[in-house]
């Protein structure tokens, strides 16, 4: 699920000639990172919104930037630290819920079989009890088990340690199949 | 869930395919292995959204917006320090009463959650705060500090007390030095001890008791509300009962009258808490009443508060529209999408 780029030139522990080029290197990993981040529920303009205040915030620090690290990490780190930081607005993470619960399965074929739809379905209770959960755990679901990033990548990106990740990944887990049994159970009961 | 291994179930790797024990525990075990097929059902479902890709347009534009944007928000900062330097020279004119006002001026919903206290001990002398509803942890040491709830204004100079302010009471615990609280009833001196407790009027209850009836029985709470407001025009009831009042009268359709109403409790001397919505909602009637122009004004007017800021822009740029400014328009949505995005009011 990772980004296709991550081996281009721009990946080297040496700070890249200008800020173009990592912009280049990156854009599309890092739209797809805040895209997944935010989930269904987000509009196109909300993805594009937040991978702007991705940007902007990295071509401030990029004068900062001392290439001590690979340019992908500092760019992801600061990618989600930007995302968290923007999920943590309550109007934007209720209105995202809202969307995500509010999203019908889209027909994109009149005929298309009954299992697709089924499997669409899924993926917005999954998602829209995800957006229910705490966002530093939800983001580290996130890129855990649908980016497939290691923890040790994670604790990187975030700069907080491995077992802080682990435990937020393990309440995350927890929570979500908490939540999605209530909803299966409330099902059942109607 | 008992199993007590569950914590290494929901700890295995993104595959979700554990391995040596945890694998043989999962195989056997009534608990862990639905839970890890729960998780891998969840994760699948969770990696079939794809999303959207960017178009070439949208890379060209976040590109130029990300590098040109810093510098227009330094002016923009310049621009508000200045203003806030221009404001602050006015208001410390000789003329006016000379009281430093704290960092945290008001201090409402929007600003201080119920389950966090909050340490004022930074506060210059002579501060005048606002506690309306949560938990303040007040340490003054030098200078007298005002706090003031509902219906409980304290005083303290050298003092550690903890304040919570609910629907029904303000209670507070003194934990060094002398707090002097005064309510409708009088004085009191509080020292260290266990928490002192200040119920609600008698009358504020009647109002709050008035307003969970104002869908079923609009009359009688308009009726409370002017009673109480006869009673005692100018105490701090007053101002719920003409939020009340304001708020019957809307609901019911009278527009002028509710529009009248939230104009008087946005000026009364203990409406200050309830200004800020007061004038939103006002403005929102002045708009029904087709008085664009009037409303405009009342929403460019300072608030103490703003906690409904993106919400008075968006209707600001609603009535510019209206009105055929649709550049301004414009820029006022982009404005309070910025204040949702953020969750800032400058």
């Amino acid at each position: 699920m990772r980004g296709q780029s991550t081996r281009s030139g721009a990946q080297r522990a040496t700070k890249p000639a200008s800020f173009e080029l990592v912009f280049r290197a990156y854009f599309h990993d890092v739209f797809r990172l805040v895209g997944h981040q935010l989930g269904p529920g987000a509009r196109r303009s909300d993805v594009e919104d937040v991978t702007q205040l991705v940007f902007e915030a990295a071509f401030k620090a990029w004068p900062r930037f001392r290439g001590d690290s690979k340019v992908r990490t500092w760019l992801f780190g600061v990618a989600y630290r930007v995302v968290l930081r923007q999920l943590r607005s309550f109007g934007r993470q209720r209105r995202l819920l809202r969307a995500v619960q509010a999203a019908p399965p889209r027909h994109d074929d009149e005929r298309t079989p009954e299992r697709h739809v089924a499997a669409k379905q899924q993926t917005l209770r999954v998602w829209s009890c995800l957006m229910r959960i705490a966002a530093k755990k939800r983001t580290v679901y996130v890129m855990h088990d649908i980016e497939d990033r290691t923890a040790t990548e994670i604790a990187e990106f975030l700069g907080v340690p491995r077992e802080t990740v682990r435990s937020r990944l393990r309440s995350a887990r927890a929570e979500l199949v908490e939540l999605l049994r209530r909803l299966d159970a409330r099902g059942m009961m109607r | 869930m008992t199993c007590a291994h569950l914590d290494d179930v929901l700890l295995v790797d993104s595959h979700l395919e554990p391995s040596g024990l945890v694998k043989a525990h999962a195989e056997t075990c009534p608990e862990c292995g639905p839970l890890l097929a729960e998780l891998r059902r969840h994760r699948d479902a969770a990696r079939a959204f794809e999303p959207a890709a960017p178009d070439p347009d949208t890379a060209r534009r976040i590109r130029r917006g990300a590098q040109s944007s810093p510098s227009r928000r330094h002016w923009v900062v310049v621009a508000g320090i200045s203003a806030a330097a221009a404001l602050a020279l006015l208001a410390l004119r000789p003329t006016h009463i000379q009281m430093p006002q704290g960092e945290l001026r008001h201090i409402g919903d929007a600003t201080l959650s119920s389950q966090t206290p909050l340490e004022l001990r930074k506060l210059r002398p002579w501060s005048d705060l606002e506690l309306l509803k949560g938990t303040a942890q007040l340490v003054v040491d030098g200078g007298p500090t005002l706090l003031r709830t509902p219906f409980v204004t304290l005083q303290a100079t050298q003092a550690e007390c903890v304040i919570t302010v609910s629907a029904q009471s303000t209670a507070i615990t003194v934990r060094s030095g002398v707090v002097s609280a005064r309510d409708p009833r009088g004085l009191r001196r509080l020292t260290a001890g266990g928490p002192a407790w200040f119920p609600v009027p008698p009358r504020a209850e009647r109002i709050a008791q008035a307003r969970l009836k104002i869908a079923s029985e609009p009359a009688a709470a308009l009726e409370v509300a002017q009673e109480v407001l006869r009673q005692a025009p100018d105490g701090p009831e007053a101002a719920l009962a003409l939020a009340l009042a304001a708020d019957v009268h809307r609901r019911s359709g009278r527009w002028q009258a509710a529009e009248a109403g939230y104009m008087r409790l946005a000026s009364h001397p203990h409406g200050r808490a309830y200004r800020e919505e007061a004038m939103f909602r006002r403005a929102m009637l002045l708009l029904k009443l087709g008085r664009e122009q009037d409303a405009l004004r009342v929403l460019q007017q300072p608030v103490p508060t703003k906690a409904l800021w993106p919400e008075r822009l968006r209707l600001q740029a609603d009535i510019e529209q209206a009105l055929g400014n649709h550049g301004e328009a414009r820029i006022l949505r982009q404005r309070a999408q910025r204040a949702e995005t953020t969750g800032s009011a400058p």
